[in-house]
């Protein structure tokens, strides 16, 4: 993969960011993809089924994360409950987001009060 | 599906269905498990958090799942999952937040605070369509959708013995037939039957006559319903006391204030004592009867069982037998009849079967057809509301466009614009919502008025969860549809053009052009409406047109039932009669009196199957069959019945005098036709009946129904313990009650006159469903009209002010006033003709669904759709002759200078 395609995917959008960041240590099913990024984002970050499924959706389509198998250390799981973890392409594209962050956090002028405002005003 | 979700979870599963397919299949298990979780949760945090809940859930389901739609439609997202390979359209995409949402919904609702009058008139528009629904939903969810108040309502069957060749009659079950199926089928595991009763309540304070059930003691097993109080009674009764009562939890609360030292006490019932054993839970409502307020053993004897297979007066609700479908049921039950028909050939007609139905179907069929028919149209309002509301957000975004442009052309995305569009419309359908609550609440108690004798069950009626869940999904659903249209319109706005020419706001061509569209769906809806109400209406005048036979005027009747106790034998059931009968005729405005056994219009029927002497039906022909009633002298005049023929009975046809009948005019005409009556006989089985006259035939169920032959025998010879008492007055009849009913109780102070009614309201209730559906589509249709309307005029508003440019150098050039309002009025009527056009193209083609409803007219009756047209036509005239005159005062001068 190229970074220019990577760059159309970015700037990611939070909600993306934050699934993608909470399957990066292990594979997950939906509820604990919602109990971790509500629990991460100190409940800033709220997922409703919808919303969550209609990214993974998404996600799945675009090849950022995909589904695996259940994990061994679940055990007796219910079988309605699909894992999904991330890609190689969703790795590379998280590394991206995060550095593309580290690179706007690092403008002196964030850090004098001028964050804020509604970017869609 | 697993069966012990709660309601709201399967709630939950079935808006789902807002979500396109690829995300529905795949994920549609772990939404429903994770909303089961949340919602669990809540419950257990309590109401606010479950209201909170709900509150997210809907905007959640509501805004991704149309969003996610919306990207399937506009074609950025796969109808299916696509291989990881194909990632070209790779955009910045993720799920709608909460967060964003709420910061759009308030800069909506700041923008809507300073156009008052805007959000005003758009508001009220939606809250009338919301409104409506809310309330016809109410209804049809609590009659409809909502299982029995039963245990696993779903395996409740009920049988019907079924006669085709007798006009399809859907028959009762005979004691015998009860056993049968009991004891020799399998495919039950319980079967109790029940027969409605009336009992009259002695003792303490006035008599009262008491609507019950007998009911066999497998009743309450079967349903599955146990006492909220006490005990339910069961076998025991069978060869023991029999003499115990269930109540019901109203009449508990009515008779003894709810107190629980009722149970053990013992109710004066027909003059016998009845034990309290248990109160029914407040929710419980008998089978066959709702308004049962009592329940006694029904003990079959043995005499009873050993009656004909065809002596049906019991109704049976059986409950499946575990792993047994309705399908092996109706197998074994078809199997059965057929094997009755082959041991017993003579018993039954050979097109003789037996029917099973679900209960839950049974119960509802009824108001099934005109529920439907009045949800439909309460849609088609809601439709044509969001319409005229689109079509109002539309000009405003038209104003807006250049704005948005510059939003973004500052880097705003399409997606945060069409968020911010969305919302406008879903803060007006919340806005419509509230509205549309009070407004539904209103019209809901009006609904329960005007139909509280005609649909059973109405009065239980209210707005629970499920209907504000509805409401919130439809109006959430409402404001998607109606900011979805000018959304639609950003998404194709060409940022650097609409920035570049300056033209005015109302220079929007495809906004007008959608709203073109609009215009003439709401016409060919309104038009759909307004044929439905109009056919109903033309049934309705053809209906009280018919004459029931007799003359209805000035007609008392109640209903009197003997105890056996006092009165325990024919002799003394006719000497009361013979007694009753002068005192009545000797109360003051009465001119005449008599009883009958059934009467006309009263709910309730009697049957039975008889020979014509000298009568042979061919050999696929049923016998004669046709409704019974006992009657006493002075009948015939008191109902005002016309004798036709021959003479009516006389006090002189008596238990000594040889058996007479009178017969009506239908019989006459179908065995012996071209031939004199008097004299012929008649059979029931018992030795020959001589027929002394003939009357007219008198309409029995309503005046639409299919007419049955008749015969009346006299109460002198065939004595009845329960009979209406019919006087005729020629004053106001229910001025007359109380005079009656000191007459009876001069002669015994313990009997309760009860069904006090007048004949003409009789009449008048049996065609108050048919009302109902009339006077709420005539409702629906005059809103529709109105809106239509108001669609129109808007729209034509809006054109005559394009072209005030093009209008004022017509006036500059000589054109007239009459020119100018002809150029306005073509150009509306041509979007008028269309939408008539395409409406009467549509109703005709779907009002076949209006047929169960209709009498007397065709579904496509055309002088009904010329009157609709015209009124269509002349509404949208008037609508468009506003702008029209506007038109003609357009100042040249000044519109030449505006550009």
């Amino acid at each position: 993969m190229t970074d220019t395609e990577l760059s159309r995917y970015l700037p990611l959008n939070p909600r993306v960011f934050a699934i993608v960041a909470a399957l990066l240590k292990a594979p997950a099913h939906g509820y604990r993809i919602k109990q971790a990024v509500e629990e991460r984002s100190g409940g800033a970050v709220t997922l409703d089924p919808g919303s969550l499924y209609r990214t993974i959706a998404k996600l799945l389509d675009d090849g950022i994360v995909e589904e695996v198998a259940t994990p061994a250390e679940e055990g007796e799981s219910d079988p309605r409950r699909r894992y999904y973890g991330v890609t190689t392409f969703g790795r590379a594209l998280a590394a991206a987001e995060a550095s593309r962050l580290r690179n706007l956090l690092a403008q002196p002028e964030l850090h004098a009060g001028w964050v804020g405002g509604d970017s869609s005003e | 599906m697993s069966p012990r979700e709660p309601f709201a979870v399967r709630v939950y599963r079935f808006v789902l269905g807002v979500f396109p397919g690829r995300i529905r299949h795949i994920h549609g298990d772990e939404m429903a498990a994770m909303f089961h979780a949340s919602w669990t949760d809540a419950r257990r945090s309590g109401a606010g958090a479950t209201l909170r809940l709900l509150f997210r859930t809907v905007f959640d389901v509501a805004l991704n799942g149309s969003a996610a739609r919306l990207g399937v439609i506009l074609g950025l997202d796969p109808a299916e999952p696509r291989s990881p390979s194909s990632r070209s359209t790779a955009r910045r995409r993720g799920g709608m937040g909460m967060e964003t949402v709420l910061r759009n919904l308030k800069h909506a609702i700041r923008g809507f605070a300073h156009r008052p009058g805007f959000a005003l008139v758009a508001v009220l528009t939606l809250g009338l369509g919301i409104g409506g629904n809310t309330a016809i939903f109410s209804i049809v969810s609590a009659l409809l959708l909502k299982p029995l108040p039963y245990r696993d309502p779903s395996a409740l069957v009920t049988l019907n013995h079924y006669y085709p060749s007798l006009d399809g009659l859907e028959a009762s079950i005979s004691a015998r037939g009860f056993r049968d199926y009991k004891t020799r089928t399998h495919a039950f595991s319980s079967v109790a039957v029940e027969t409605g009763r009336a009992l009259n309540l002695t003792g303490e304070g006035d008599p009262e006559r008491i609507n019950a059930a007998s009911a066999s003691p497998d009743y309450f097993r079967t349903l599955g319903v146990a006492p909220a109080l006490g005990r339910a009674y069961g076998k025991e009764v069978e060869g023991g006391d029999a003499h115990v009562v269930v109540l019901s939890h109203g009449f508990w609360a009515r008779r003894f204030g709810s107190d629980p030292d009722a149970l053990g006490r013992t109710l004066n019932l027909d003059g016998d004592p009845y034990t309290i054993i248990g109160v029914m839970p407040e929710t419980f409502r008998d089978v066959f009867n709702r308004q049962a307020q009592l329940w006694v053993p029904l003990v079959l004897t043995e005499a009873q069982y050993s009656r004909g297979y065809t002596n049906e007066y019991l109704s049976l609700v059986a409950r499946l037998a575990p792993d047994t479908g309705i399908g092996a049921a109706r197998t074994e039950m078809a199997a059965f009849a057929d094997q009755l028909k082959t041991d017993h050939p003579d018993w039954f007609p050979p097109d003789w079967s037996i029917h099973v139905t679900s209960l839950q179907e049974r119960a509802t069929e009824s108001v099934r057809p005109a529920l439907m028919i009045l949800l439909g149209a309460v849609l088609v309002v809601l439709l044509i509301a969001c319409a005229n509301v689109a079509s109002l957000l539309l000009t405003r975004a038209s104003g807006q466009r250049r704005q948005i442009a510059v939003r973004m052309a500052m880097g705003a995305g399409r997606s945060q614009v069409v968020g911010r569009l969305l919302s406008e419309g879903v803060v007006l359908g919340l806005a419509g919502a509230a509205v549309g609550l009070v407004l539904g609440t209103w019209g809901l108690v009006g609904l329960k008025a005007l139909a509280s004798r005609s649909v059973p069950g109405i009065a239980d009626v209210s707005m629970d969860r499920g209907v504000l869940l509805f409401t919130l999904l439809v109006s959430v659903g409402t404001g998607v549809f109606v900011g979805l249209m000018p959304a639609i319109g950003t998404w194709r706005t060409n940022v650097s053009s609409a920035l570049r020419d300056g033209t005015r706001a109302g220079e929007d061509r495809s906004g007008l052009r959608l709203r073109r569209v609009f215009v003439v769906a709401q016409l060919a809806l309104s038009l759909a409406l307004l044929a439905g109400a109009g056919l109903l209406l033309r049934s309705m005048a053809r209906l009280q047109a018919v004459s029931p036979g007799f003359d209805a005027k000035g007609v008392e009747t109640f209903y009197l039932s003997l105890p056996s106790n006092s009165y325990p034998d024919e002799a003394s059931q006719r000497r009361f009669y013979d007694e009753l009968l002068p005192a009545l005729r000797s109360v003051r405005g009465v001119t005449a009196a008599g009883l009958e056994s059934v009467l006309p219009f009263s709910g309730g029927w009697s049957t039975s199957t008889f020979t014509v002497v000298g009568y042979e039906p061919g050999p696929k022909e049923p016998g004669p069959w046709g409704d019974i009633r006992i009657v006493s002298p002075g009948f015939q005049e008191a109902l005002g019945l016309p004798l036709l023929k021959g003479r009516f009975f006389t006090d002189a046809d008596g238990p000594e005098t040889p058996q007479v009948a009178v017969v009506d005019q239908d019989l006459v005409r179908r065995y012996w036709p071209k031939q004199d009556p008097i004299g012929k006989q008649i059979s029931f089985g018992d030795g020959p009946i001589e027929v002394i006259g003939v009357v007219g035939h008198a309409a029995h169920e309503g005046l639409d129904a299919d007419p049955r032959v008749q015969v009346y025998g006299s109460y002198r010879q065939f004595p009845r313990a329960g009979m209406f008492v019919v006087s005729r007055t020629s004053g106001r009849p229910d001025a007359l009650a109380p005079a009656l009913r000191a007459a009876v109780q001069t002669l015994d102070p313990n009997l309760p006159i009860a069904r006090v009614s007048s004949m003409e309201h009789l009449i008048a209730d049996s065609m108050g469903d048919r009302r109902l559906s009339l006077v709420l589509l005539a409702v629906f249709a005059a809103v529709a009209l109105a809106l239509a309307s108001t669609g129109v005029y808007s729209v034509m508003a809006q054109m005559v002010g394009q072209r005030t440019r093009e209008l004022g150098v017509r006036i500059a050039m000589g054109a007239d006033r009459g020119a100018v309002i002809s150029l306005v009025l073509r150009q509306g009527m041509g979007l008028v003709t269309v939408g008539t056009a395409l409406g009467l193209a549509g109703s005709l083609a779907v009002s076949r669904v209006l047929e169960s409803q209709l009498f007397g007219v065709t579904p496509t009756d055309p002088a009904t759709y010329s009157l609709v047209v015209v009124v269509l036509l002349v509404s949208a005239a008037l609508a468009i002759l506003v702008p029209a005159l506007r038109a003609t005062r357009v100042d040249p001068v000044q519109a030449l200078r505006q550009e």
